[in-house]
């Protein structure tokens, strides 16, 4: 017969088919492909016969299985663990609680991990989309907010690419009560090619392309519109800034963009419609009021970045200055690799990341050395178990093999219970932390992972306690079982509790420092009186012009002490630098200096002494746009002491320096006081006054609010917006506090796995010297005595890890506290209070489990041999 | 101890070991099979399904002889032995009870 079916099926078939059924399969099969080459031809009946080889495989025919016995042998092994397992309950739940809380730990954090690294990923082009940043080349600084001109110049020399413009403007949307929508962005009609969100109503590709053209999304549709198909509806929208007005239909209804972007949004307004409101202003480099995105296909950024010097030359002339620059950011790196970009808050870092995943993988080291610690330590009491196998003869792999699959038994099913138990309080720690975390974003090849992870990790703390195991004696061995050497304090075991108490110390001094430095910057004196201060937003700019008026309605209120007017919250990003010169400085760049719009009640009510000069008068015209009250940090830098009355240019014009006012912190201490400048501006400018600063006498605040609030509904048809100062400044170190709690919740784990462990250890340990202590308790031991002896060791491990953690906890502290402006000091005692928590639970375990073993009777114990 | 009821599939392909009466491997059982039952069952279900039946007890195999057909090999024959005959029997025994209790209306036609 020339068919014949592939070889190669052939040997795969006799590969997986055991002797005893080859024949009858393979038979059969051949006979069925020489029906089919009479059929249908060689080329399908060999097809047919590769299919119906793959498919004949058979558990009951694999020829691994033929030899029953092994498997019997692996229900045996299984059956011997789960009753060893349940035989000494307090060990095996302490070993099982260890490693159950540490891959809990590890697990939570890789969720952690898992949800910052999804940050911004919703989008399918984001691997091709580019940030353009300002950037200074002489001071390598760099910023999101660049001009109009940045984006289409870019656009123009480098026409391959798409160019996305985004600017913020706060609208006022609506006829009868306009809803206030801060969220408002102006776009290009490129943004849904650029962007990936979800489209409900409207087409993408065209909905921003005509003026007046209004993208918003699902929930304002449904605050405005009070449906969630407003498609083609007409509505006002009132430009916030420059009280101009718009007729803009609804050209497309979106999805609220998922909490997870960078890019958030309520409302889009088409580009042209800021091209109207703004004219030349957007041919100015200099106007920088938006963020320039760019989609750069077939990876050609090099080629751009490469262009940039000579497209500023060919725009700017051969003299532009050196500070200007452009950088080009991957859209993947925005929210973790920002900290460095002014007014970008992310909380992302990758240097948290960092920091989380390092203590992720420490506590679950430690519970995993817990784990082969307390397993190798559990050898001593199957002696028996392993004496009888030997002598049935059992070879040194078979109890290896039997031990490993214990330990990847064990590891699993904590596993499995870790992950239920973190999926059982996932909200509440959520809540906790305010984090957004699910197991949803686990994908099936994550799941994958874990169970993969799992296993291999069993098979790593398996092979220890393994190999202990198969070190033991057989019985036939007479008195060998006394003197065997996993009793004993071997290397290893030293090394893993040394490594314990390492990594405990380390996270407690992270502990202690992380919350001493979040209490210092709660209670750091700010330089400004910030207890029962009201602060009120007056966004309106109808309101704002009469402020004056508002101002002095609110000051007859009683138990209002005073009232002040300025042009920043408190905290305040300080957002109008300015430049500052004088006669004779000698500068060749003038100095930034923070502009802030106050009154003359300003200094009194936040009581900020004036070191020198005078506050400024009540008198408008005396002191508006003629006069200035520098800071001490400004006045300190003009280097003079007669400056005070003489004149500094700020801003190009002249003003003369009236007073002094002491340094105080209008933002948070992640940056110093900085050079500021006090002047007294009327209403309609940029810096003017739209706070008003209320100082309370009450203890009935509700009370006083509500006549706040019936004020302001005589001047204003908006809701009061209100704030206490206090609460703002603490709320601004929410991520210090979040920071605190996580780290603090982690060390709390890693010294309860190591608790365990110690509690695991002592245990054993004073099982093994039960006779020993019983017979010095018969001739007189004290407690303390017998407490040295089960402690002196643990001590010494003890006393070699503070050696190690302490100096690297102290460096990685003080790398840490560099990040802050202002921070604590780390001296001594921090270091000593945490080696003080560890020592101080380690003798407490000891001397519990000495109580437990001293209560038995030492007769007892010496008549059982 | 594998139980000793028997299963739908099982219970035609014991049928077709019987009919073939001393004849039944695995491509005549599959054949026999796919004519009366309109059923395409490939070679291995047939295979492990008279596996299963041996291992219960109701069908023996012995040995057949190898033909150059087969690539040399020998069959494996199947035949019905008294346990499996018995249970066939019980079963339809049990069918035909159950058929003399069913109503008329429980169609629900009439």
């Amino acid at each position: 017969m020339n068919e014949q079916p592939p070889k190669w099926a052939l040997w795969f078939l006799e590969k997986t088919c055991a002797d005893s059924f080859l024949d009858e399969l393979e038979g059969d099969l051949l006979e069925l492909f020489d029906r089919d080459v009479a059929e249908f031809g060689l080329p399908k009946a060999r097809r047919k016969f590769i299919w119906n080889t793959f498919f004949s495989l058979r558990w009951y025919r694999l020829p691994g299985f033929k030899h029953l016995q092994t498997m019997t042998m692996y229900n045996h092994h299984l059956k011997v663990a789960i009753r060893h397992a349940a035989k000494y309950k307090s060990a095996t739940t302490v070993q099982f609680l260890g490693l159950l809380l540490g891959i809990a730990a590890a697990f939570y954090i890789g969720l952690f991990l898992k949800s910052e690294l999804a940050f911004d990923q919703m989008h399918t082009q984001s691997d091709s989309l580019y940030r353009v940043l300002r950037y200074d080349p002489t001071s390598g600084t760099r910023g999101q907010a660049t001009s109009s001109l940045h984006g289409a110049t870019l656009k123009e020399e480098f026409p391959f690419i798409s160019v996305c413009r985004f600017g913020n403007d706060p609208v006022k949307i609506g006829e009868v009560k306009p809803i206030l929508v801060e969220d408002f962005f102006w776009a290009d009609s490129t943004f849904f090619e650029l962007f990936t969100f979800k489209f409900i109503h409207g087409d993408p590709a065209t909905c921003l392309d005509k003026v007046n053209s209004l993208v918003i999304t699902r929930s304002k549709s449904l605050q405005l519109f009070n449906t969630e198909n407003a498609l083609g509806k007409t509505i006002k929208v009132k430009v916030y800034d420059g009280n101009q007005e718009f007729i803009m239909v609804v050209n497309g209804i979106v999805e609220d963009p998922p909490k997870n972007s960078h890019i958030q949004f309520s409302g889009l307004g088409a580009m042209a419609n800021a091209e109207n409101l703004y004219g030349n202003l957007l041919t100015q480099w200099g106007f920088s009021w938006l963020r320039t995105y760019i989609q750069v296909p077939d990876n050609r950024i090099a080629e751009i970045e490469a262009g940039i010097p000579t497209l500023l030359k060919k725009r700017l002339g051969d003299d532009f200055p050196a500070q200007f620059g452009m950088a080009f950011q991957p859209f993947n790196k925005v929210y973790l690799y920002s900290q460095d970009i002014a007014k970008s808050s992310f909380a992302g870092s990758i240097k948290n990341l960092t920091i989380f995943a390092a203590i992720g993988i420490l506590i679950l080291l430690i519970s995993l050395m817990n784990y082969v610690n307390l397993a190798t330590a559990r050898a001593v009491t199957r002696t028996k178990e392993i004496g009888v196998r030997k002598v049935l003869g059992s070879q040194k792999g078979s109890i290896i093999s039997q031990f490993m699959a214990e330990s990847i038994l064990f590891m699993v099913v904590s596993g499995l219970g870790a992950i239920a138990l973190v999926s059982f309080f996932l909200p509440q720690l959520n809540s906790l932390v305010s984090l957004d975390l699910s197991l949803g974003l686990l994908t099936w090849s994550d799941w994958a992972m874990i169970v993969l992870a799992l296993i291999s990790l069993g098979f790593m703390v398996g092979i220890l306690p393994a190999l202990a195991m198969a070190k033991l004696p057989s019985l036939s061995d007479n008195n060998s079982t006394i003197q065997f050497k996993v009793t004993q304090w071997s290397l290893t075991r030293k090394l893993f509790v040394g490594v314990q108490y390492a990594v405990t110390l380390v996270l407690l001094v992270a502990t202690l420092v992380i919350y001493n430095q979040y209490e210092y910057l709660k209670n750091f004196d700010k330089g400004f009186d910030s207890s029962q201060l009201l602060h009120l937003a007056v966004d309106d700019r109808d309101v704002q012009d009469k402020l004056n008026l508002l101002k002095e309605k609110i000051s007859q209120i009683p138990n209002v002490l005073a009232v002040t007017a300025t042009g920043e919250d408190l905290p305040s990003a300080l957002n109008n630098t300015w430049d500052l010169n004088w006669n004779g400085s000698n500068l060749k760049q003038p100095i930034p200096i923070d502009i802030i719009g106050v009154d003359q009640d300003y200094f009194n009510l936040l009581a900020i002494d004036l070191k020198a000069g005078r506050n400024f008068t009540n008198d408008y015209i005396v002191d508006s746009a003629r006069s200035v009250i520098l800071n001490e940090k400004a006045f300190s830098l003009i280097n003079k002491s007669d400056m005070l009355g003489q004149q500094v240019t700020i801003a190009g014009r002249a003003r003369t320096i009236i007073g002094v006012a002491e340094d105080h912190h209008h933002t948070t201490l992640h940056a110093q006081v900085a050079p500021t400048a006090y002047f007294i501006f009327p209403s309609g400018a940029r810096v003017s006054p739209d706070n008003l600063f209320i100082k309370l006498k009450t203890d009935n605040i509700p009370n006083l609010l509500s006549e706040v609030e019936e004020i302001w509904q005589t001047f204003s048809p908006d809701p009061l917006v209100y704030n206490f100062v206090d609460e703002a400044f603490a709320a601004a170190y929410a991520t210090e506090r979040k920071f605190s709690v996580l780290i603090g919740a982690f060390t709390f784990l890693a010294i309860i796995i190591s608790i365990i462990g110690l509690f695991g250890l002592i245990n054993f340990v004073a099982q093994l010297k039960l006779k020993e202590i019983s017979i010095r308790r018969i001739l007189g031991a004290t407690q303390f005595s017998l407490l040295h002896l089960l402690g002196k060791d643990f001590l010494k491990v003890f006393l070699v890890a503070l050696l190690i953690a302490l100096p690297t906890a102290y460096y990685f502290a003080n790398d840490w506290l560099t990040n802050y402006a202002y921070h604590i000091e780390l001296n001594g005692t921090l270091l000593l209070l945490a080696t003080f928590v560890c020592i101080g639970i380690s003798i407490l375990v000891i001397f519990y489990q000495l109580l437990r073993t001293t209560r038995r009777n030492p007769s007892e114990v010496l008549a059982s041999e | 101890m594998k139980g000793t009821n028997l299963g739908e599939f099982e219970e035609l392909i014991l049928l077709a070991v019987g009919i073939l009466n001393g004849e039944a491997y695995g491509i005549t059982v599959m054949d026999e099979i796919a004519t009366h039952t309109n059923r395409k069952a490939s070679v291995s279900t047939i295979h492990a399904t008279l596996n299963r039946l041996e291992k219960k007890g109701f069908i023996e195999s012995f040995k057949g002889p190898a033909s150059p057909v087969r690539g040399g090999r020998s069959k494996r024959l199947y035949r019905i032995n008294l346990a499996g005959e018995q249970t066939l029997r019980r079963v339809r025994e049990q069918r035909e009870k159950l058929w003399n209790l069913m109503p008329k209306t429980s169609f629900g036609y009439e």
